[in-house]
């Protein structure tokens, strides 16, 4: 194998190998760890933008390895995965920023910390840059084990118990998901992922099978992607720390299902393949009715992550929903939500991070006028709600356009009712916080006490949320312009359906 | 065009882009903390590329950026050049207004924040040659708008400001549904290629009601009146006079009859218009506040311009003569009512029954005296200009408005009436200075004077010194003053009025009853201690309803458990056994 095919491996191990120096890193080598964990980001970044560029350039970037006698751990870097892969490495390049300055100061133990959190970063490359199911499902298992520890962080009983529900959720899907790839696996044979689909060239007397099998995968996916009702472990996840949240919600967890359930429905089964079989509209329901749970739970929540959590239920599922419509532009629209959900709601977790941080502000209610003490988290915050929302043009708006149009065009406007309903509910829960925050006189005890830094907040808590803000709205007002997330999401649809 | 025209290169991006870019550019300059104290100057500066855009850039002029949002087209055309003059006049009057207005107020640079985003929002929609920059600066401006209506923070700006976002949002859902449906069905995007939106009928009902709530068409007004009073009146002034016309230049540019016209939908704005027209004049007559007065008269007078709209609905694309007296009349609009809005601010500020107060009611009488359509004012030749492009409708119609208007600006001009009466004992809370004062005066003058620079404009004048035509447009103006007359001295005399005063949002007050009961409705069956959750849990103890977790957490909590997902894991897989067997 030359240079090129040592690529996606190289990716991988710009976060394993710092993940694993850190374990052994007792916890007041904070200057060794923290050069470590950047310069695993910035390395990451740099080798992703080089493989981001050899693809345009037509380079192949395959990565095999045997595993057991016909079964090889692959990693492969198409345009699917790039998308993804991108998105993790500049969100946990952002997120590390921020965790260094949230965490490196508590009482819990950092290196283990900051170990787990290289690991689960690594688990969600290897996710992005799997190039078969098997590989798929080991690094989706390993995300499952190298969260946990982040999520119970705190130590707490709270923690403890958001930590259980966690695993009995995640480990059921899991298992579903092994059940589904190895039937796959006995009918198929190996399972490489293929733009297009493998299976549509079967003969019909398995159809039966590959629905029972779809299911097994979508329902298993469908637990860390939140779908209704297997959505339960992530409202109670957001007790961990504001960086895990933020990471969690916005590319770790819940992207790696959504991300799962994008691979079986393109790569293997095949969209067209797929709605053959019918399996495209029941997917694309449950989508929709998660969409509308989540935003109608999210309203009654007074906790601010809590909200922002039942908000990810609803969100996430655009990209499912993108999914289960047969047609290039809804593709376009699913596919683009994953880097566009993922910036906006890394921008709110940040901003809730802070707000907590500073002025011990957990819940909505304690908002008043907290826009005057930090208007620049308050901004990003804005921005990011305004997105969740659909306002044009931050990015939340081109994912409705293409999810609505490639609907209609695609014959299934009933969609249109979801989007609308949708954008009503997240107003009717995001609004009201703008309006505290800045049209509210403060009232909360943080009045009482002076603002400790020169800038609102440490500048490690603030460029983060103000960055990727920045970047939600660039990924709107931009979204025709080369390398926009919506060039590539239009690249990665060109090749599903090509005939 | 850039290609008929290669030697001006990038002037067309620079003159029309500056229109919108500054007012935006400005505004987040003004958040910064180092600019703050700029921030009025900054506000009067940001309108006058716009008004130079307007005065200098001729029609025609397109400019296209292929990586803007999705593929921006923005450039000038005659309506676009009369809606972008009579729109950047009335900000940079009300921008001046507003230095002098917000002098003493601690929270200036929010609202001057929110002023010029919505500014540049508006200047950029009239200049949007597709649907989604309209879209999308349509949402700039009306989010922005928000901070001016909550400005003052108290529990009616409060409600008001509720009401109006609760209106944009699901306007900007009607139309964002509109725009996906006509562009998923292969719709063309560029407005100045549009044909046949009306055909469809989803979306133009869609369009036609999104761009309605903000034009405050008849059923979707109930924000307005709202809106319009407890906004600071520099806002005011330009909430009635040009944001609301957005709505208006959305219908044109979005609706565009076909050929033959299409008189379905050109009698549905007519009637709609006809009824705002007078639903305005009678519910403004109860109001006690001058502001709210002046925000009932703009749900009449844009119920007028709806009609002069539906007439050219039914005349299709034929008649030019139309298209100018729309404009004609949006743009009298703009000047006189935002002249008597910030008049309300002006005259608020003086010392009841002074000298100087009598002397600027007068003067206001001017603006009012136009809005009313009294002889060689601009309302008088706009009226005119409405009334004679009637002959495009059917006969019928065409004697139903010959009647209607007249007797609509009898309304008009006692509901004028009903304004001075309520602004005689009405306090501003501060006394106009220097700067409102001469802004306020420039406007007046201005919308007089308008007239006069425009040819057309000036033989209508002289036209309506023919003993005929002068009598045409003073008979309702002198019905309606009688009328008025003949009310204030038997209030004088006997000591009574009439008792009919219909709150402000009028129809809004049982749409919020309804709203409210079903809120709660759901809360009762979904939450804490609620009717369902009492049934199921056995007992109604009021004191621990709020440690009781809700109906819909007693459900997700019974699928978290280990043995639900474990059994519901070994049913799936006997389930497949079974199938597989």
């Amino acid at each position: 194998m030359d240079a090129v095919s040592w690529m996606p491996f190289w990716i991988l191990m710009s976060s394993v190998v710092p993940g694993v120096v850190i374990f052994f890193l007792s916890d007041h080598h904070k200057g060794l760890r923290t050069t470590l964990n950047m310069g695993g980001a910035v390395l990451k970044l740099v080798l992703i933008g080089f493989m981001v560029a050899g693809i345009l350039k037509g380079r192949n970037y395959l990565f095999s390895l045997p595993l057991l006698p016909g079964m090889d751990l692959v990693l492969h870097a198409d345009t699917m995965s790039v998308l993804i892969a991108a998105l993790s490495g500049i969100l946990w390049f952002v997120t590390t920023l921020y965790a260094i300055a949230y965490l490196e100061d508590s009482p819990q133990p950092r290196s283990r910390f900051f170990g787990f959190f290289s690991l689960c970063v690594s688990a969600t490359i290897g996710i992005a840059l799997s190039g078969n199911l098997v590989t798929f499902l080991i690094f989706y298992e390993l995300l499952t084990l190298s969260t946990y520890p982040l999520v119970v962080h705190r130590g707490t009983p709270d923690s403890m118990r958001a930590g259980k529900i966690y695993l009995t959720y995640t480990l059921t899907g899991g298992a579903f998901v092994l059940i589904g790839v190895a039937w796959l696996r006995a009918i198929v044979g190996p399972l490489e992922f293929v733009q297009g689909g493998i299976l549509s060239a079967w003969p019909s007397e398995f159809h039966n099978a590959f629905r029972a099998i779809f299911f097994l995968l979508v329902a298993g996916l469908g637990v860390k992607a939140a779908l209704v009702p297997l959505h339960g472990w992530l409202p109670n996840a957001m007790v961990a720390p504001a960086p895990v949240s933020a990471l969690l919600h916005a590319v770790a967890v819940v992207k790696a299902g959504a991300f799962g359930i994008v691979r079986v429905v393109y790569d293997v089964f095949g969209i067209e393949f797929a709605a053959q079989l019918g399996l495209l509209t029941p997917m694309a329901a449950a989508a929709s009715v998660t969409i509308v749970y989540g935003s109608v739970r999210a309203l009654s929540q007074d906790g601010l992550k809590k909200r922002l959590a039942f908000s990810t239920v609803s969100q996430v599922s655009y990209i499912t929903l993108g999914a289960g419509i047969l047609g290039p532009v809804a593709t376009i629209g699913g596919m683009v939500h994953l880097v566009h959900q993922g910036l906006m709601k890394i921008t709110l977790f940040f901003c809730a991070g802070n707000l907590a941080e500073t002025l011990g502000v957990h819940r909505v209610s304690e908002m008043n006028g907290v826009g005057r003490r930090m208007p620049w988290t308050m901004a990003a915050f804005t921005v990011g709600a305004l997105g969740m929302i659909g306002v044009p043009p931050i990015a939340g708006f081109v994912s409705k356009w293409y999810l609505g149009t490639g609907s209609v065009a695609a014959g299934a406007n009933w969609v249109i009712w979801v989007l609308g309903a949708s954008s009503l509910l997240n107003a009717m829960y995001f609004l009201p916080i703008l309006h505290r925050a800045w049209f509210r006189e403060p009232d909360g005890e943080w009045v009482q006490t002076a603002t400790p830094h020169r800038l609102e907040i440490h500048w490690m808590l603030l460029l983060p949320p103000v960055l990727t803000a920045l970047l939600s709205v660039l990924a709107g007002l931009l979204a025709d312009a080369p390398f926009s997330p919506l060039e590539w999401a239009r690249r990665i649809a060109q090749k599903e359906y090509l005939p | 065009m850039n290609a008929m025209q290669p030697s001006i290169g990038w002037l067309p991006e620079a003159v029309l882009m500056s229109a919108l870019v500054t007012p935006v550019a400005l505004a987040l300059l003004s958040a910064m903390p180092l600019c703050r104290r700029h921030t009025p100057w900054m506000t009067v500066a940001a309108a006058l590329p716009a008004l130079f855009c307007a005065l200098t850039a001729p029609v025609g002029w397109t400019v296209e950026f292929s990586w803007l949002v999705l593929e921006s087209r923005f450039g000038m055309d005659a309506t676009g050049k009369s809606f972008l003059l009579f729109t950047s006049l009335l900000w940079f009057l009300s921008a001046v207004f507003a230095v002098g207005y917000m002098a003493g107020d601690k929270k200036s640079y929010r609202f001057f924040f929110g002023f010029l985003l919505a500014m540049g929002g508006n200047f950029g929609l009239i200049l949007a040659q597709d649907m989604l920059s309209y879209l999308v600066t349509f949402a700039l401006m009306s989010f922005a708008a928000y901070g001016l209506v909550v400005h003052a923070q108290d529990a009616e700006a409060v409600r008001s400001g509720r009401v109006y976002i609760a209106l944009v949002v699901i306007g900007e859902i009607f139309l964002f549904s509109a725009l996906i449906l006509h562009a998923g069905n292969g719709g063309d995007l560029n407005l100045p290629g549009l044909r046949g939106v009306l055909s469809a009928p989803a979306v133009a009902v869609l369009l036609a009601l999104g761009f309605g709530i903000k034009a405050g068409a008849i059923l979707l007004h109930v924000w307005l009146p709202l809106a319009h009073t407890v906004a600071p009146t520099p806002a005011s002034a330009v909430l009635s006079g040009s944001m609301i016309k957005a709505g208006l230049l959305g219908w044109i540019r979005f609706l565009p009859p076909g050929a033959g016209g299409d008189a379905a939908w050109g009698a549905v704005f007519l009637a709609a218009g006809i009824i705002a027209a007078f639903y305005g004049v009678v519910i403004g007559l109860g109001q006690t506040h001058p502001k709210t007065v002046l925000a009932y008269s703009s749900i009449s007078q844009m119920g007028l311009i709806t009609v002069g709209f539906g007439i050219g609905l039914f005349a299709g694309n034929g008649a030019p003569a139309l298209a100018g007296a729309v404009l004609l009349y949006a743009f009298h609009h703009a000047l006189a009512k935002g002249a008597l809005f910030l008049g309300v601010g002006v005259v608020g500020g003086l010392e009841r029954r002074s000298r100087k107060r009598i002397w600027t009611t007068a003067f206001l009488g001017i603006a009012a005296l136009s809005l009313a359509g009294a002889p060689l004012t601009t309302g008088a030749v706009a009226k005119t200009a409405l009334k004679t492009v009637m002959i495009h409708l059917p006969v019928g119609w065409q004697e139903a408005l010959a009647v209607l208007l007249p007797l609509s600006a009898v309304g008009t001009t006692m509901l004028m009436g009903r304004f001075f009466y309520t602004l005689r004992t009405y306090t501003a809370h501060h006394h106009a200075s220097r700067m409102e004062f001469f802004s306020w005066i420039s406007l007046i003058m201005l919308s007089t004077a308008v007239l006069f620079l425009m040819p057309e404009s000036r033989q209508a004048v002289f036209a309506m010194l023919k003993p005929g035509s002068f009598w045409l447009s003073f008979w309702p103006v002198a019905a309606g003053a009688v009328l008025t007359a003949f009310v204030w001295f038997w209030n004088r005399r006997t000591g009574r009025s009439i008792p009919w005063r219909p709150p402000a949002g009028d129809l809004l007050i049982p749409v919020e009853r309804v709203a409210g009961a079903g809120s709660r409705l759901a809360a009762s069956l979904i939450g804490n201690g609620g009717w369902v959750s009492r049934r199921l849990s056995g007992d109604g103890k009021e004191d621990r309803a709020h440690e009781k977790p809700q109906r819909i957490e007693i459900w997700e909590a019974s699928i978290r458990r280990w043995n639900t997902a474990g059994l519901i894991f070994a049913g799936t897989v006997c389930a497949l056994l079974f199938v597989l067997s």
